[in-house]
């Protein structure tokens, strides 16, 4: 008897409408729409161009160059520059126009606006730029609501720490180089300082300059990309920048000097602008359609209870136990929801090629377990009393939406928020621990998180099938 | 008859505030077909649905089978076939799927099964919609439907409730029928409606219910000689007066005379001649009238001297 049951379950499963639109196509379409919007950045190589206003409450010569490296700029108000930073900018640009031989532009990563304070903010406001950068600011309001980006600091250090030496080192060669070729032609460096019509003073002040740089800040009005690049390019700088002025100083420079500081104006989470913010909505994606499976498993109680609906009250007269149709109606929409979240995943693996760091079996594993936590608050949320069933499924598409909301589905960052001023809701939100589940899989070499996380999975669905079966233990009614 | 099926006994069932059974008692034989009759919300559904161990009742007993009857009582559940007030088919499901998937919470045996679904089809008479979904039935045919669901597993025990609700003519007799030859073929039925034509046809006994008490219970004939009316006649005329009505009272064996809606209606209590009587008063009258006619009593009118309402409301 169970397994006919498990028969027609299935097949009324798979021939509900909803099931097909909401399981199978709206993910994958939704895929494709996110692949199209982020492949336009990371495929094309086309990054957009990010204005930027720059104050300078303090002239800082380095920041400056490092800024004309990454873009073009332009100032509201025309002062003269030093030699040195002549120097060094022109050195940089013939180096570029002697690489960009072929058809490759060099990428604007920043257009920046040197202005004047009050001028930044009217820019910020009307968001022509995106963010304006505090050149030793004390301009920034430290006291009110600003937030620090400690969090995240903390988190990506290492990477920041790594890219920064990387390139620190290019930076330095690449100065090298164009000061190399000509000393190599059997001109002294004096020469060579004199003929490119610097003086001696300019090299200390070079030194200088390393040592002195500035404390930056940055304030952003919302989030988003380009933000997130502009910050991510402060960070860079300021690891290099770190790292500069040790090797300048012979590595007896005082330490770390906290050279960022990067406050958002309204209240907003600064997101990570790389790839794996796609990554990151693909595997919410994955998580949303596995807790979709608790729209699929809200009718297994109603169709087993015989206050719920006349299908139940027939069942419930049928020599059938209620037990058997309910385990019956609790696999079938398991193994519906798996192969939902299946079709899901290999959509996403073999059409847009996500990466899952290679463990895509460890991947399928996640998602049915999470596939069988859906099915599992279904079943409870569908136990629950006499609530209409069409207000159900309105609570459950509610509350899988909010949940994916929360993990970060539709504004990636909310999940970093929500980790920094109250990590126990991501801990505990099923989305985010399924969708937790992949991203352990592709940044641990081990899989000790991966298998936390599915243990977090595998309490919940104990919980919510003993709390359904709780609910319908009952065999006779007060009222039908 | 032999053995008793059914035994209910001083089933009380209470909504809250509200008695909804006021100790029921009924007792069903073997081979019966068993008609529940009572207006709308008298306790049809509800006592059914005790019957079945699906509601909790406050107060008596109920045996099936010469057993008790629980939730948990598999055994006996196998051997009744239930059809609910409201369709309860899957829309997912095409017809011959539906009466297959209900027909396999009873028979385990899948080419018995097989059989028993084609020959359920068969009865109702669904042969050519095996492959329909639901929603592509009329209203009749989802019916015949339902009903196969609830019969393909040939039940002993048949309970039908309200059956023919919103049903075309045609469908109502074709399940009319059904349900007679499912009675020759050993089925005991019950039947619960509000339509007391259908309990004429069919029931070979019938409970009459008010305010979930019973009133009267046995075979239609029983219960019209309950009750002392024995004909009713009609006159159709367009006015009258008191000499007539009083005229028309003093007639032997008349115990009651109503004009209302352009219809003079004259009750009697046995006797003969009454028709040639109320005749002849009439033409000595010299009143003007259309049609006249003389009709049996019906199960309306049992209902309507017992409770002194009408059984339902004119539709
Ligand atoms: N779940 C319920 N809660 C409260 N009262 C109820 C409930 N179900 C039925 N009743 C009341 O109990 C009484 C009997 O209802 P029941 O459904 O048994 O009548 P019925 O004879 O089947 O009527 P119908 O011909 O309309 O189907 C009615 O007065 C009804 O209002
Ligand atoms: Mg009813």
């Amino acid at each position: 008897m169970f397994l006919h049951n498990l028969k027609y379950e299935i097949k009324m499963n798979l021939r509900a409408k909803e099931v097909i639109i909401w399981m199978l196509l709206f993910p994958c379409v939704l895929s494709v729409l996110y692949k199209v919007a982020f492949g336009n950045i990371y495929e094309n190589g086309g990054i957009k161009t990010v204005p930027v206003a720059v104050v300078e409450n303090r002239k800082d010569d380095m920041f400056r160059i490092m800024m004309s490296w990454m873009g073009e700029s332009k100032s509201t108000h025309e002062e003269e520059e030093s030699n040195l930073v002549k120097w060094l900018t022109k050195t940089i640009k013939e180096k570029e126009e002697n690489e960009s031989t072929g058809e490759e532009e060099k990428p604007l990563l920043f257009h920046a606006i040197y202005c004047r304070e009050d001028e930044a903010y009217r820019l910020l406001e009307d968001g022509d730029v995106k963010g304006i950068i505090f050149v030793d600011a004390d301009g920034v309001p430290a006291d009110t609501d600003a937030k620090k980006d400690d969090a995240a600091d903390k988190e990506s250090d290492e990477e920041i720490t790594e890219w920064g030496s990387e390139a620190v080192k290019a930076f330095l060669d690449e100065l090298g180089e164009a000061g190399h070729a000509d000393i190599n032609e059997g001109i002294s460096a004096a020469d060579y300082l004199t003929s490119e019509g610097l003086t001696l003073e300019d090299m200390v002040e070079f030194k200088d300059m390393l040592n002195s740089s500035s404390r930056l800040s940055l304030k952003i009005k919302s989030n988003g990309m380009e933000q997130s690049s502009i910050k991510r390019f402060l960070e860079m700088y300021g690891t290099l920048i770190k790292i500069t002025g040790k090797l300048a100083d012979g590595g007896n420079s005082p330490g770390t000097k906290n050279v960022m500081d990067i406050v958002v104006i309204e209240d907003v989470k600064l997101t990570d602008g790389n790839t794996d913010q796609f990554v990151t909505y693909m595997y919410n994606m994955i998580a949303m359609v596995a807790l979709f499976g608790m729209t699929v498993a809200l009718h297994i109680a109603l169709y087993s209870e015989a206050n719920l609906s006349d299908f139940g009250a027939r069942r419930s007269c049928s020599a059938t136990p209620k037990f058997t149709t309910i385990m019956a109606g609790l696999c079938a929409c398991c193994f519906t929801q798996i192969f939902c979240v299946s079709v899901c995943i290999t959509f996403q693996a073999l059409v847009l090629r996500v990466d899952f760091g290679g463990r895509l079996p460890l991947v399928y594993l996640g998602g049915a377990i999470g596939a069988i936590m859906g099915v599992s608050m279904g079943f409870f949320v569908g136990a629950i009393g006499r609530i209409k069933y069409e207000a159900k499924i309105g609570i459950s598409m509610a509350v899988v939406m909010t949940l994916s909301f929360m993990s970060g589905l539709m504004v990636s960052g909310i999940k970093a928020i929500l980790e920094m001023h109250a990590p126990i809701v991501n801990d505990l939100n099923p989305v985010a621990i399924v969708a937790d589940s992949f991203y352990y899989l592709s940044v641990d070499a081990d899989t000790g998180r991966y298998f936390g996380k599915l243990a977090a999975m595998c309490i919940y669905t104990v919980i919510f099938i003993a709390l359904g079966f709780l609910l319908t233990r009952r065999r006779k009614y007060e009222s039908l | 008859m032999g053995e008793t099926v059914v035994k209910i006994a001083n089933l009380v069932k209470n909504y809250k505030e509200l008695r909804a059974l006021d100790h029921l008692s009924l007792t069903i034989e073997k081979g019966e077909i068993f008609g529940l009759l009572g207006p709308n919300g008298s306790g049809k559904t509800t006592t059914i649905s005790c019957l079945l161990s699906l509601l909790a009742y406050n107060e008596g007993t109920i045996e099936l089978f010469g057993q008790p009857m629980t939730p948990t009582s598999y055994d006996l559940k196998a051997r009744i076939g239930v059809i609910l007030q409201n369709v309860a088919v899957f829309d997912e499901l095409n017809v011959y799927e539906n009466i297959d998937c209900f027909c396999g919470l009873y028979i385990k045996d899948k080419a018995r099964r097989r059989q028993y679904v084609d020959e359920a089809i068969e009865f109702v008479g669904l042969n050519d919609f095996t492959g329909f979904k639901p929603k592509k039935l009329s209203g009749g045919l989802l019916r015949r439907l339902n009903i196969a669901c609830g019969i393909a597993h040939k039940p002993e025990l048949i309970i039908l409730d309200e059956p023919t609700v919103a049903v075309d003519p045609q469908s109502r007799n074709k399940i009319l029928e059904g349900i007679e030859e499912l009675n020759k073929n050993g089925a005991t039925v019950i039947y619960t409606t509000h339509y007391m034509e259908e309990v004429e046809q069919i029931c070979t006994r019938i409970a009459i219910m008010d305010h979930g008490k019973k009133i009267a219970e046995g075979t239609s004939g029983e219960l019209k000689r309950l009750i002392k009316n024995t004909e009713t006649v009609t006159i159709e005329m367009k006015e009258v007066n008191n000499a007539l009505l009083n005229t028309m009272k003093g007639l032997p064996n008349v115990y009651d005379v109503k004009w209302e809606a352009g219809r003079l209606k004259i009750y009697l209590a046995g006797g003969e001649h009454n028709l040639l009587n109320i005749m002849d008063a009439l033409k000595t009258s010299g009143t003007g009238f259309g049609q006249v006619y003389s009709e049996l009593p019906t199960l309306n009118d049992v209902f309507l001297e017992i409770t002194g309402k009408e059984l339902r409301d004119k539709d």
